[in-house]
């Protein structure tokens, strides 16, 4: 026979268990002689503690009395973890160890980024985060090819991956789309006077 | 031990890096031009995820064998030729190459092949050249023919133009020339532009707006209407109608496309290219299924037009004078030419004397 615990006994008897558990604990004391001999020390306490309360005071706001009792508690236990927290983070974070590690990781994640992750990846990875994070609309319009001019040159993006790009150790003088699918990019260069079109297609 | 690994895996990282790729210069057996040498520089590729990044960084020289003189050649660059991406041209516009003469082709591209079917492998084909007589030849598998063309008749209008404001402004002249040209080229408005054919990707709502048109006194084309669906900083879908003068069947043309942002600047989008076959005196519609998207733009207000270029059936082109390109707003904000860009270039660096030296060499 499993016996009920202490705490189980002492909330039966002021009936403050769940139900269910209730009638389960009843039913073992009406069965289990000392189990029904600690119901009884209790039953004793609490009827003492009935004439101790009527010897107290008139007038006492027993309301007002447990609020405040409430409030001291929950003081105390948020001032103690207050206290835990900051033993807690000034023992993790105390020394040099612990920033030589985290720069170590990012040194090694940063580096292993650098030579294994293509630079496609890494624009496609940094489009969706700036679009992400622009909530922009045309997250979707990446898909297809893109032909796009800019300061820099003319390029061919599929997927959001850079596919082709016009560079120039010359002078860029010129960039034009057409809306066929090309863009082009002028080039001159300033030894020879030679112009150069460079163009790339999305078709 | 911890040492030695540590070594061993960045060997093994740099072992993955770069690659030389296999490059070839692919001429006809009849070609007017020959390889005289290439030097491929700093060229690599490197395996990216499931591609080979390729970067060309390379020169050629070619002689001209032909018995003409060769004023514009064009060359396609492929990675890959089937699917989007890896094809590129390179064309020199503007040469006076005299037959036995060489001259040089730069060629810097950053181009992306799948991984698989052989390492990475750049093919250097001749798409086309251009000759003094407006001759071509070549597969023109890029429309290259069309294009060198334009760009020969541009460079012979402004050399001619040039050469007559130093035949009766001198020297001076043609200086306060090439000062308005660079103060033109560097306040033209130019606006970053992404073209995406056959789809839209703007979510804002779009409304219809109407070109307005500039219309060319000269042009063998002239555009009666046409309107675009704009949303946000997008416009798409143009829809040109336009009514031709000439008595000559057309079989291309170019509508430059000017547009006007929130707060009234206007710059050039970019240009709507449209294969026909327009009769004599006929009228057609030029449709283009394309979405031009403005990244630095808000929103759009408004919309010009003007045909830029026109081939006729017989191979001929038509382009602009002059004249008609001292219109107000088309000298604000239309592309100049490659040969004026390249003259006002040549004056910024190396002075007047070299301008007109070059001028003379035509």
């Amino acid at each position: 026979m499993t016996h009920s615990t202490e705490t189980e006994i002492a909330l039966y008897s002021s009936r403050d268990l769940p139900v269910v558990r209730q009638i389960v604990v009843g039913w073992h004391v009406k069965r289990c002689a000392n189990c029904r001999a600690r119901l009884e020390s209790y039953h004793a306490v609490r009827s003492g503690l009935r004439t101790l309360e009527s010897e107290l005071p008139e007038g006492v706001d027993w309301d007002r009395l447990s609020i405040e009792m409430a409030a001291n508690i929950h003081l105390g236990l948020e001032a103690g973890e207050c206290v835990a927290e900051k033993k807690k983070a000034l023992r993790g974070f105390h020394g040099w160890r612990p920033i030589a590690v985290v720069a170590g990781l990012i040194a090694l994640f940063g580096g292993a980024w650098w030579v294994n992750m293509p630079e496609q990846d890494t624009q496609v990875i940094g489009h969706a985060l700036a679009n992400a994070l622009r909530f922009h609309p045309s997250l979707a319009d990446e898909r297809g090819p893109v032909v796009e001019t800019s300061a820099s040159g003319v390029e061919l993006r599929m997927n959001g991956s850079s596919m082709a790009v016009t560079r120039g150790a010359s002078r860029l003088v010129d960039v034009s789309a057409s809306a066929g699918g090309a863009a082009r990019a002028r080039y001159v260069d300033d030894d020879t006077g030679q112009m150069t079109i460079a163009t790339v297609y999305a078709q | 031990m911890l040492k030695a690994a540590a070594y061993l895996i960045l060997a093994g990282a740099l072992a993955t890096q770069a690659q030389t790729p296999n490059y070839k210069v692919e001429l006809p057996k009849d070609s007017p031009l020959v390889l005289v040498s290439d030097d491929w520089g700093a060229s690599s590729a490197a395996p990216r995820g499931g591609a080979f990044v390729i970067d060309l960084d390379a020169s050629l020289s070619f002689r001209n064998t032909g018995a003409r003189r060769v004023r514009s050649v064009t060359l396609s660059v492929l990675a890959q030729e089937l699917t989007p991406g890896g094809k590129g041209s390179v064309a020199v516009p503007s040469l006076d190459v005299i037959p036995g003469d060489t001259f040089p082709v730069r060629i810097d591209l950053h181009l992306l092949r799948p991984l698989g079917g052989g390492g990475p492998q750049i093919v250097v084909a001749l798409d086309g050249v251009l000759f003094d007589d407006l001759s071509f030849y070549g597969p023109d598998k890029l429309n290259s023919r069309r294009t060198m063309t334009v760009w020969e008749m541009e460079a012979r209008r402004d050399r001619k133009y040039f050469k007559s404001v130093l035949a009766q402004a001198g020297a001076e002249g043609l200086r306060n020339e090439m000062l308005a040209s660079l103060d033109r080229q560097a306040d033209r408005p130019q606006y970053g532009v992404q073209v995406m054919r056959g789809r839209s990707t703007n979510a804002d709502p779009e409304r219809q707006v109407q070109f307005a048109f500039l219309h060319l006194p000269d042009a063998p084309v002239d555009p009666t209407g046409g309107l675009a669906r704009v949303a946000g900083n997008e416009v798409r879908a143009p829809r040109v109608d336009v009514q031709s003068r000439s008595e000559r069947t057309i079989r291309h043309l170019e509508i430059g496309w000017i547009v006007e942002d929130q707060s009234g600047r206007k710059f050039l989008a970019g240009s709507v290219p449209a294969d026909l076959n327009l009769a004599p005196k006929g009228s057609t519609e030029v449709l283009e299924d394309a979405a031009l998207r403005f990244p630095d733009v808000k929103a759009l207000h408004g919309m010009t037009g003007f045909v830029s270029s026109v081939e006729f059936s017989d191979g001929s082109c038509w382009i602009p004078s002059r004249a008609a390109l001292d219109d107000p707003l088309l000298k604000r904000v239309a592309s100049p030419s490659p040969e004026e860009q390249r003259r006002a270039r040549i004056y910024k660096t190396k002075g007047l004397d070299a301008l007109v030296a070059e001028l003379k060499k035509f």
